[in-house]
């Protein structure tokens, strides 16, 4: 009965011996997890980072390495140091455990680019999770992120045709056809300032600018004209040579004007999303 | 009762009580340390000191040097004072740096090291009077890498206006394969070749695009003449034709080619000049790049 007695306490007893190690370990990791997430939640992201480091560097078993990686580039992120977030959640991809937390942290890498302004390759990326079979069922939100990567790669059309294949209510579809609507034609301004100097400006709105190009333009092309009827060959090249570079200035001011136009439509467009869409923003 | 096995199954439970029971009492040396009094294991000394090292070696400075100050100054040892230096050095904390280093410098295991880095410092932000005083007078020095700081004290005479020390001295510090590119340079800062600024002026005054011709601007000099030149001709050609208003204005108009053509070039001897002074320094730093400043590679704590 003694022996009995003694087997069932080694049969107890060893286990819990053999594994308090690691439990006691856990144990400290878990709350160094639990801290560095409430530094995160409350904002204090320097100190979250530091803390996040400390645990994958003593967490051995590498239990919270997905979590950390990803909370250190959330972490990055917030603190605009889009680089070394981009760095982090491409770490966590390799500790992601299901393809949910995979598309997770691929969709943060295409986030980032699409703020740093590399909208281009977060188009590549959502191109490859697009072909990707793990993520067919994901295609609404690939779609999603396109649209905003043509949002900030200034090419609206595309933007509202990816929104349209979500919904044809979609508020970002309505926003990126307005866009394209109040959009200026680039062309457009300077063919017709090419064939009436001033017009270009007066399409893009700037009246004064387009009087005062047609002003010169005129003169110059009437006292080249004048030279010209009554033999004052010299005369007339000059006024001829002043003409032509009142046209090519007029051609080119119609074509700056037009830029700056669109360019100021489209960030009015985006400040107006940052501040007043309510759905996913990057 | 003699039974082996009955005793040691008797003793067992009770031996690993003994361990169990240790294990809750110290329940901390079950972490990364085996003699942690620590409250919180991850906060021990032995933790904080190996986490920063990681820390160093990722680069990332300044938490780095955030981890290291956490530990009580009587740990502070020299290696981690060194790095906490270096950290500051690298994040651009260059007055923490300075004061560390002085003070390693002047009493430490590293205060070789930290002699060179003052000057290396010093040097590297093209701190050049900085380095020469620290050298002059003599607060600091290393017997280890004396002629390194020597070799920068007289490479730092190349970068400004200051006149050279001897020759000979100079060259002779540098290994003798490099020794001739070294006297290009110094050759290249005694005797630079510079343009006078007067007899550009001067020049473009007597024939417009001369002055430019002088410094090398080809192209432009080629314009002025024929701006200047036409502007006069018309100017000329319509004062005999009569043509007074016109005359008056090509007058006015070469007269202000003429007057840019002497300003001209005397900025154009300005830029030149300037041109070569930079062309000095930026293919002096391209050569002492090459050769990593001449300076010795030393543990870097990494690896």
């Amino acid at each position: 009965m003694k022996i009995s007695v003694n087997k069932f306490l080694l049969v107890i007893i060893l286990p819990v011996l053999l594994s308090s190690g690691e439990l006691c370990a856990q144990d400290y990791i878990k709350e160094q997890y639990d801290y560095s997430k409430e530094l995160f939640k409350s904002e204090q992201y320097f100190d979250a980072i530091t803390e996040l480091k400390r645990l994958l560097f003593f967490d051995k078993s590498g239990a919270y390495n997905f979590e950390a990686n990803y909370l250190i580039a959330q972490s990055y992120k917030s603190g605009a140091r889009l680089n070394d977030a981009v760095k982090y959640f491409t770490i966590s991809q390799m500790y992601a455990r299901n393809d949910s937390l995979l598309f997770q942290a691929k969709l943060e890498v295409v986030k980032c680019n699409i703020l740093r302004h590399t909208a281009g390759q977060s188009l590549n990326l959502l191109n490859q999770l697009e072909r990707d079979e793990h993520f067919s069922n994901m295609q609404r939100e690939i779609i999603y992120w396109k649209g905003w990567s043509y949002m900030f790669m200034d090419m609206w059309d595309e933007a509202s045709l990816q929104f349209g294949k979500i919904s044809d209510n979609h508020p970002l579809k309505e926003l990126s056809d307005k866009v394209v609507k109040d959009k200026y034609s680039v062309s457009f301004a300077k063919v017709i300032s090419y064939i009436l100097p001033g017009s270009g400006q007066i399409y893009t709105g700037e009246y004064l600018s387009g009087l005062m190009s047609l002003g010169w333009a005129g003169l110059f092309g009437c006292l080249s004209a004048e030279s010209f009827v009554a033999d004052r060959v010299f005369d007339g090249f000059i006024n001829s040579g002043l003409f032509l570079r009142f046209h090519h200035g007029n051609i080119q001011n119609a074509e700056k004007f037009a830029v700056e136009k669109n360019k100021r439509i489209s960030d009015k467009a985006l400040i107006y999303v940052q501040y007043n869409y309510k759905g996913p923003k990057p | 009762m003699n039974n082996p096995g009955l005793t040691i199954a008797r003793f067992l439970p009770i031996f690993l009580l003994i361990i169990l029971f240790s294990s809750a009492v110290y329940p901390y040396s079950c972490l990364y340390t085996e003699n942690d009094s620590a409250e919180y294991p991850l906060a021990s000394p032995q933790n904080i000191i190996c986490f920063a090292d990681y820390l160093y070696c990722q680069k990332d400075y300044l938490r780095a040097i955030g981890e290291y100050e956490r530990i009580a100054p009587a740990l502070l040892n020299d290696t981690i004072k060194f790095k906490i230096a270096l950290g500051n050095k690298y994040i651009g904390k260059i007055s923490q740096s300075e004061s560390l280093l002085f003070l390693l410098g002047s009493s430490s295991i590293f205060s070789n090291e930290a002699t060179l880095e003052l000057f290396k410092g010093r040097f590297l932000r093209n701190d050049f009077t900085g380095l020469r005083n620290l050298y002059d007078k003599r607060e600091i020095t290393s017997a280890k890498y004396n002629e390194k700081i020597k070799q920068m004290y007289y490479l730092s005479f190349l970068f400004d206006e200051v006149p050279l020390p001897g020759h000979e001295s100079f060259t002779n510090l540098f290994p003798a394969t490099e020794r001739k590119s070294i006297l290009e340079f110094i050759n290249r800062k005694e005797n630079p070749e510079y343009k006078s600024l007067w007899k550009a002026v001067m020049l473009s005054a007597l024939l417009p695009g001369a002055g430019k011709f002088y410094t090398e601007e080809y192209g432009d000099a080629i314009t002025i003449a024929i701006v200047t030149g036409l502007s006069g001709y018309l100017a000329c050609d319509n004062f005999a034709s009569g043509h007074n208003f016109r005359a008056i204005a090509f007058t006015g108009l070469g007269a202000l080619f003429y007057a840019g053509n002497i300003y001209g070039s005397a900025a154009s001897a300005q830029i030149y000049n300037a041109r070569v002074k930079f062309n000095l320094t930026s293919d002096l730093k391209l050569y002492l790049n090459k050769n990593n400043y001449f300076l010795p590679e030393y543990e870097n704590f990494c690896k």
